[in-house]
C-alpha cells in the first residue's frame, strides 16, 4: 500500500500531458458528448480510431490503461449482458425454453460495450492520467469562477478539494500503518460474522478518527500562520496560460464530432 | 483560530481520510489471506532466520522500488540485535518480513527452521510469538484506559482474564508505568508515557522475538533511557530474542550484542556490535557513523594517546581516560 497515489497519474512528456488542465476539462466533456452522439457502426469505428490516436498521444502504455479497467469488468459484464437478453427486437439468433437472443440486442450489447469503455478510456486518459489531482482542482475552480457571483464559495471548495487529495496518500499510509499495528498485537478483521467484523474495526477507526482531528487542527492552524486568508489579494505560484495548442486540441476534438454526427448520416449495418 | 478555517481543513482531512479509508478496506479484502481459524499456539521461537527475501513496493508500475533483494540474515537466540542503516535502507520493511505483515515475493521467513508462510491462516499466531512494534506508535491506542489497551494483544490470544490482567501489570512494569496510570485515558498520557504504553502493549504477550522499529525516536533522553532499560529488563527475564532498529549509534553501541548493517535493500555486513564499530570505513560507505565517543578517542589516538580501541560507550571511555590519567601517561 506503500507509495499509493490517487489517480494513477502517469509522469510523461507527451503533448496531452502539457495541454493546459483548463482546455482539458473542456475537452472531457465534448469527449464525453462525442460518445453519445454515436449511432451507428462507422461513428463508432471513428471514436475507436479517435480515442486510440489519444491514447497513443498521451504514451499512457496501453497496458496501464488495461489494468485501470478491470474494476468496471463488472459493470461491463452487467450491461452486455442486460441488453443482450432483455432486448426485444426483430430479427431472431437464437431461442431456448424463455431466453431469446435478437440481432438489435447482440448489436446494442456491443454498441453499450464500446461507449462504456471509451467513456472511461477517454475520461482516464485526459483527467487522471495526465493530469495531476492538485492542477485539475485548480482547474475547476478557474472554471467554476464565474459562480462566485452568486456567492457559491468556489475557491473555499476548491481548496478543501485541494488539501483533500493532498492528504489521502498520507492517511491511506497512516491508515495503513495503524492496521499493521493492531494486527501485530493479533488483530483480525475477517473472520466471523457482520457484527464481528464490524467490532474488530474499532482498535483501527478511533485511532484514525483522532488522528485526523489532530491533523485538521494542525492544518488550520499552519494555514493560519501563513497567513492564509481566503482568496481576497491571493496570488498563484503556477499561473495557468492557455496556449495555441489548447485551441488546436479543442477545435481538433469538434472536428471528429462533426465527423461522427457526419458519419451518423449514412445507414450503414444497425443504428441504434 | 478562525472558524471557517478550521472547518475547512477538517472538513477535507475527513474527506480525505474516508477516502483513503474506503480505499484500504478494499484493499484489506483482497489481501487478507485465508481465514484465520483458532489454532493451537506456536511453540517457543529459538532461531529466527530469513533466507533470500526479495520484497517490492509496488510492483510492476513506474512506482516500483526493490526494499529488499535477496536478503539473508539470521539473528542469535537470546542476543540484542541492532539493525542499522539509512532511511529508505529496508529495515523497516525487513522487521515486518519476521510477523508476517509483509509477504516475501520470493524467499522464506523461518522460525525454528520452519517457513511462517507454509500455513499462512496460522499467521496470527506468529504474530504473537514476534512482537512487533511499528515506528512512532503512540496514536495508535484506541481504549479508554490503558490497562485495557496493553491487554488488547493478550485478549487476542485467548488467555483467561486473569492471565491477561497479570501480564499487562507486567508489561507495563517493564516500561516504568505504575499502577496509577493504568486507569488513565491513552489520550493523557505525555509523549513518553504513551510511547511506553505502546512498547507494553506488545511486551503483553510475552513474544519470544520482540522487535522495535525506532523505539526511541523522537523522545528526550530520560524517555528513551527508560525504554532501553525497559528492553534489557524484558530480555534477562524472558530470554527473548530483541531486534531494535534505531539511527543512533551511540545507543546501539550501549545496548546491542550484535549488528546488522543494511545498504540499498541489502545487508552490508552482520555481526558482533564490537567488531562492526572496528570497521569505520564500512559504515561509512552505508551511510553510518562509528558512535561520537569512538571517532573521539580515535582522534586522540592519531595525536598519540595510547588508548585502546574498541571502545564504543561513553562508560568505557570514561574508565579507560582515567586509567591513563591515573597512571600520569595521558596527554591533556
Amino acid at each position: 500500500m506503500k507509495g499509493f497515489t490517487l489517480g494513477q497519474f502517469y509522469p510523461s512528456d507527451s503533448i496531452v500531458h502539457s495541454l493546459d488542465p483548463r482546455a482539458k476539462m473542456i475537452l472531457t466533456i465534448l469527449y464525453v458528448v462525442c460518445t453519445f452522439l454515436c449511432k451507428n457502426i462507422l461513428a463508432y469505428a471513428l471514436l475507436l480510431a479517435m480515442t486510440l490516436a489519444l491514447v497513443l498521444l498521451s504514451k499512457v502504455p496501453l497496458r496501464i490503461i488495461l489494468r485501470g479497467l478491470r474494476p468496471i469488468l463488472f459493470v461491463l459484464i452487467f450491461t452486455l449482458v442486460v441488453n443482450v437478453f432483455w432486448t426485444r427486437g426483430e430479427v431472431l439468433l437464437w431461442e431456448w425454453k424463455f431466453i431469446h437472443i435478437y440481432y438489435e440486442g447482440v448489436m446494442n450489447a456491443v454498441f453499450m460495450g464500446v461507449r462504456i469503455l471509451m467513456l472511461i478510456v477517454g475520461t482516464c486518459v485526459f483527467l487522471t492520467y495526465t493530469t495531476t489531482p492538485i492542477v485539475l482542482t485548480d482547474a475547476i475552480e478557474q472554471l467554476l469562477k464565474p459562480l462566485k457571483v452568486i456567492h457559491l464559495p468556489v475557491h473555499e471548495f476548491a481548496m478543501m478539494m485541494t488539501i483533500a487529495m493532498r492528504f489521502i496518500p498520507t492517511l491511506a499510509e497512516e491508515t495503513d500503518k495503524i492496521m499493521s499495528a493492531q494486527k501485530a498485537r493479533g488483530a483480525d478483521f475477517s473472520s466471523g460474522g457482520l457484527v464481528k467484523r464490524a467490532k474488530s474495526l474499532i482498535p483501527i477507526l478511533i485511532p484514525l478518527f483522532v488522528s485526523s482531528f489532530r491533523r485538521a487542527d494542525e492544518l488550520a492552524t499552519a494555514m493560519e500562520c501563513r497567513c492564509y486568508h481566503g482568496d481576497k489579494g491571493r496570488t498563484r505560484m503556477t499561473v495557468l496560460h492557455y496556449r495555441w495548442r489548447d485551441l488546436v486540441a479543442v477545435l481538433a476534438l469538434v472536428a471528429f464530432g462533426a465527423g461522427i454526427i457526419l458519419l451518423n448520416r449514412f445507414g450503414i449495418g444497425y443504428t441504434a | 483560530m478562525e472558524l471557517w478555517i478550521a472547518i475547512i481543513a477538517l472538513s477535507a482531512v475527513l474527506l480525505a481520510q474516508a477516502v483513503a479509508a474506503v480505499i484500504l478496506l478494499f484493499a484489506i479484502r483482497k489481501k487478507q489471506a485465508g481465514r484465520q481459524t483458532p489454532d493451537e499456539p506456536l511453540e517457543k521461537i529459538e532461531s529466527v532466520e530469513l533466507q533470500d527475501i526479495v520484497y517490492t513496493y509496488n510492483p510492476g508500475t513506474p512506482q516500483a522500488v526493490r526494499a529488499l533483494d535477496h536478503v539473508s540474515v539470521s539473528f542469535a537466540p537470546g542476543h540484542i540485535v541492532g539493525i542499522i542503516g539509512h532511511t529508505g535502507s529496508g529495515k523497516s520493511t525487513l522487521v515486518q518480513m519476521l510477523n508476517g505483515l509483509l509477504r516475501p515475493e520470493s524467499g522464506r521467513v523461518l522460525l525454528n527452521g520452519k517457513d511462517i508462510w507454509e500455513k499462512p491462516h496460522r499467521i496470527v499466531q506468529v504474530r504473537f510469538r514476534v512482537g512487533l512494534v511499528m515506528q512512532y506508535p503512540d496514536y495508535q491506542r484506541f481504549e479508554e484506559t490503558v490497562e485495557k489497551d496493553v491487554s488488547f494483544g493478550p485478549r487476542n490470544m485467548k488467555l483467561p482474564e486473569e492471565e491477561i490482567k497479570e501480564r499487562a501489570e507486567r508489561a507495563l512494569r517493564f516500561v516504568g508505568l505504575d499502577r496509577d496510570v493504568m486507569e488513565k485515558s491513552p489520550f493523557d498520557l505525555s509523549g513518553g508515557q504513551k510511547r511506553r504504553a505502546a512498547i507494553a502493549g506488545v511486551m503483553a504477550m510475552q513474544p519470544d522475538v520482540l522487535v522495535l522499529d525506532e523505539p526511541a525516536a523522537g523522545l528526550d533522553p530520560r524517555g528513551r533511557d527508560i525504554i532501553f532499560e525497559g528492553i534489557r529488563q524484558y530480555r534477562a527475564s524472558t530470554g527473548a530474542t530483541v531486534l531494535i532498529i534505531s539511527h543512533s549509534m551511540e545507543d546501539m553501541a550501549s545496548i546491542c550484542d550484535d549488528l546488522v548493517v543494511m545498504d540499498h535493500a541489502r545487508v552490508l555486513v552482520s555481526g558482533p556490535t564490537n567488531e562492526i564499530f572496528l570497521q569505520p570505513e564500512l559504515l561509512a560507505g552505508a551511510g553510518l557513523d562509528i558512535p561520537k565517543v569512538t571517532q573521539l578517542l580515535e582522534m586522540l589516538r592519531q595525536k598519540g594517546v595510547p588508548v585502546s580501541s574498541g571502545i564504543f560507550t561513553v562508560d568505557r571511555a570514561v574508565a579507560e581516560l582515567s586509567r591513563l590519567l591515573g597512571r600520569g601517561e595521558g596527554a591533556s
